[in-house]
């Protein structure tokens, strides 16, 4: 099977507009965390999220998730030297969680209780998630196959592993894959009613940890064969070595406590790459904040990688959780500590967990040899999917 | 791509024609009007024999039901759980739990909505509860879009192949409410050129079976590539399109095959159309031994065919 590398990254987030930017905050601990400005958070137990500002959207007719992973796309496609020819024939795995919630969320109270009858007829149906893939396909003028998946907290990782694997099964040449979700009303409500939002801050794997801070944003990256590369003279920044899926059919939002199918992920995404444990450099972490999920994270660790100290930080204390983003936010952090030899801390860590032992990377970026990185995301409805990266070979 | 060592080894369908791949393939006569097909006084709880339902979505029942007749009555699934895979494909199941939650948090305040709802607006919650349901902890994966439902057979017949799983429930749901049929009713059937519908289709594919109907190719592309997927899906199949004794297609119908439209069964049911045509050409190649072709061809996005092969026992 041919391999499958990445040649561009294009992000959008609330810690930075372009990946200098993103990294730079990554290693200076600079959080996006800041009161919600997109509605009124009266009545709700938090009011802080994770918005991107200054975010100018196309004017299109799209909703706002099109409108942010057009922009990443456009960023990662520019940084492939891909041109006009090349980027049409370019196919499109794009993740999300809720798709275009940004309609039904525009509606007014009134017309919500009055029914959707009292809803205008041509939005009725455009929170659909498949809007997400088409209407980004149409704003950056790509005409391959378009597949949307939708993986939740995990849908970064669902979109890049099946783009690895178009690649590889020869389906697709080149592949614009990544993750997206805007700031929704709805998800802030719903993660608030579960109790899991947090007070004042994240702070994964920290004793004090109470919770997610809500984000948005998306991140793209091109997708394509070593052959197709090599032949544009591009040069890979990394290669997807490997992925692996795994349902929990445990509980639909709590994570198995034992963190089986978090073990079963990682060790599927090792077996795809034909890779050992210790070949891992570092780990990025799910990681969300929450006192259940970092608790079952460690676990699974400790159970694939034992004695094995690898480093395993999260990056959601800065970026907040952008949920169908979030995967894709981290694959681009795996590139650039892939590219840069330095591991992103876990910042705003406070003090140990005896409940989450592992070397958590708090507080400070390392310096690091770094030639293999995976990266783990878990979703609602038990989905999780752990993705590996390489360096590229020769 | 050509698809080694594959075989169909359930099918189960619940739509407008009735509960069961039966119902599907000897519908009752229907009024020819443009009336949403709906199914009517659908006891889920009653055909799972399963308590703690209340939380699933109308979506989450109709796969549900589908599901559990691909996996056998009662839903008996074959293998290791950790190796099923189950892969969803729909439109917009999310949807109406997500205007729900909306119109909820409106009329009472966003502290009264029930958090056991929430879940509902994710659209993979769908395959997670299958996996619950069913004890598949496998790969699991939820594809978005009109042909969503045979995408989703294809992703399963991918995952299966690469040796991701070895068993896959794959196919897709629609279910119709508030939204749909007011977002579909006032936009004219939004692309369609029928009444809406709703179901749930899934077929259980396993890895190295020895019996069953064997899957012989899969195509799938963009919608300019449309007219090319049939020939290369035949062409990897190694077959004539005269060899083919049954085709079912959601959407377009392809040319010079003998093609029946599920719609004119089932309504247009969205992202499951085309999980539907794979059902009913799965159950024509286990009647008749004979090779027989799904076709999902809709006005947008994804366009894929999968066809059988001879030999089904």
């Amino acid at each position: 099977m041919t391999e499958a590398v990445v040649t561009g990254l294009g992000i959008v987030s609330p810690i930075g507009a372009d990946t200098d930017g993103f990294w730079g905050a990554l290693l200076e601990g600079r959080s996006g965390t800041k009161p919600i400005a997109s509605f009124d958070t009266s009545g709700y137990p938090s009011s802080i999220g994770c918005e991107v500002d200054g975010f100018e959207p196309s004017g299109q007719p799209v909703g706002r998730a099109a409108d942010l992973a057009a922009a990443a796309g456009q960023r990662a496609l520019g940084e492939a030297g891909l041109d006009e020819a090349a980027r049409r024939g370019t196919a499109l795995c794009v993740g999300t969680t809720m798709g275009e919630s940004c309609w039904i969320e525009s509606w007014p109270a009134e017309s919500l209780v009055a029914g959707a009858r009292a809803v205008p007829a041509e939005e009725l149906l455009r929170s659909a998630p498949e809007r997400v893939g088409a209407d980004t396909a149409a704003l950056l003028g790509l005409e391959g196959d378009v597949t949307v998946l939708g993986g939740a907290c995990a849908a970064g990782n669902y979109a890049l592993g099946h783009a690895a694997d178009l690649v590889r099964l020869g389906r697709a040449e080149r592949v614009l894959a990544g993750g997206v979700d805007a700031f929704s009303r709805v998800a802030f409500t719903g993660f608030a009613r579960l109790g899991a939002l947090a007070s004042e801050a994240c702070r994964p794997f920290s004793a004090d940890r109470d919770g997610i801070v809500l984000g948005e944003g998306a991140a793209m990256l091109v997708v394509e064969s070593r052959e197709s590369a090599d032949a544009r003279g591009a040069r890979p920044l990394a290669a997807i070595a490997g992925y692996g899926l795994s349902g929990d059919a445990f509980h639909i939002v709590s994570p198995d406590p034992e963190g089986g199918g978090a073990v079963r992920a990682m060790r599927a995404a090792l077996d795809d790459a034909g890779l050992t444990p210790e070949a891992i450099d570092y780990v990025s972490a799910h990681g969300t904040g929450t006192p259940a999920n970092d608790r079952a994270e460690v676990k699974a660790a400790q159970v694939v990688f034992g004695e094995h100290a690898v480093p395993m930080s999260s990056i959601k204390a800065l970026t907040g959780h952008a949920l169908g983003a979030a995967s894709a936010f981290e694959a681009v952090a795996c590139v650039l500590a892939l590219r840069r030899q330095v591991v992103p801390p876990t910042w705003n860590f406070s003090e140990p967990d005896p409940e989450c032992e592992w070397d958590v990377v708090p507080n400070a970026p390392r310096a690091a040899t770094i030639e293999t990185v995976m990266s783990n995301a878990y979703a609602f409805g038990g989905n999780n999917a752990s993705l590996i990266l390489t360096q590229p070979a020769g | 791509m050509t698809v080694d060592g594959l075989r169909v080894t359930g099918i189960g369908a619940v739509s407008a024609c009735g509960v069961g791949t039966g119902a599907l393939l000897s519908p009752p006569e229907r009024p020819a009007n443009d009336a949403p097909r709906t199914i009517d006084d659908l006891d889920a709880a009653g055909i799972l024999g399963m308590r703690g339902l209340r939380p699933l979505s109308r979506a989450s029942l109709l796969a549900a039901v589908a599901a559990a007749e691909a996996l056998g009555h009662p839903a008996d699934a074959p293998g290791d759980p950790v190796r099923r895979a189950v892969v969803v494909g729909t439109r917009w199941a999310s949807l109406e739990p997500l205007f729900q939650f909306e119109q909820t948090a409106a009329r009472e305040g966003p502290g009264l909505v029930n958090p056991a709802h929430f879940p509902n607006v994710v659209v993979n919650a769908h395959a997670g509860y299958l996996g619950i349901l069913f004890g598949l902890a496998g790969p699991s994966m939820t594809l978005c879009g009109p042909g969503s439902g045979l995408e989703a057979i294809g992703a399963a017949c991918d995952l299966l192949s690469l040796g991701r799983a070895d068993y896959a429930v794959a196919g897709g749901v629609e279910s119709l409410g508030e939204v749909v049929l007011e977002g579909l009713g006032r936009n004219g059937h939004g692309e369609s050129d029928g009444p809406p519908g709703e179901a749930g289709a899934f077929l259980l594919i396993a890895r190295g079976a020895v019996a069953g109907v064997p899957v012989a190719a899969f195509a799938s592309g963009p919608r300019s590539a449309r007219y090319e997927l049939v020939a290369r899906a035949l062409a990897e199949a190694g077959l004539a399109a005269d060899e083919i004794g049954a085709a079912w297609s959601a959407g377009e119908a392809p040319k010079g095959l003998p093609v029946r439209r599920i719609e004119e069964f089932t309504g247009d049911c969205g992202g499951a159309g085309g999980a539907l045509a794979a059902v009913a050409a799965a159950a024509g190649a286990a009647a008749s031994g004979e090779p027989a072709l799904a076709a999902a061809l809709p006005p947008s996005g994804t366009q894929s065919i999968l066809v059988f092969g001879a030999g089904a026992d």
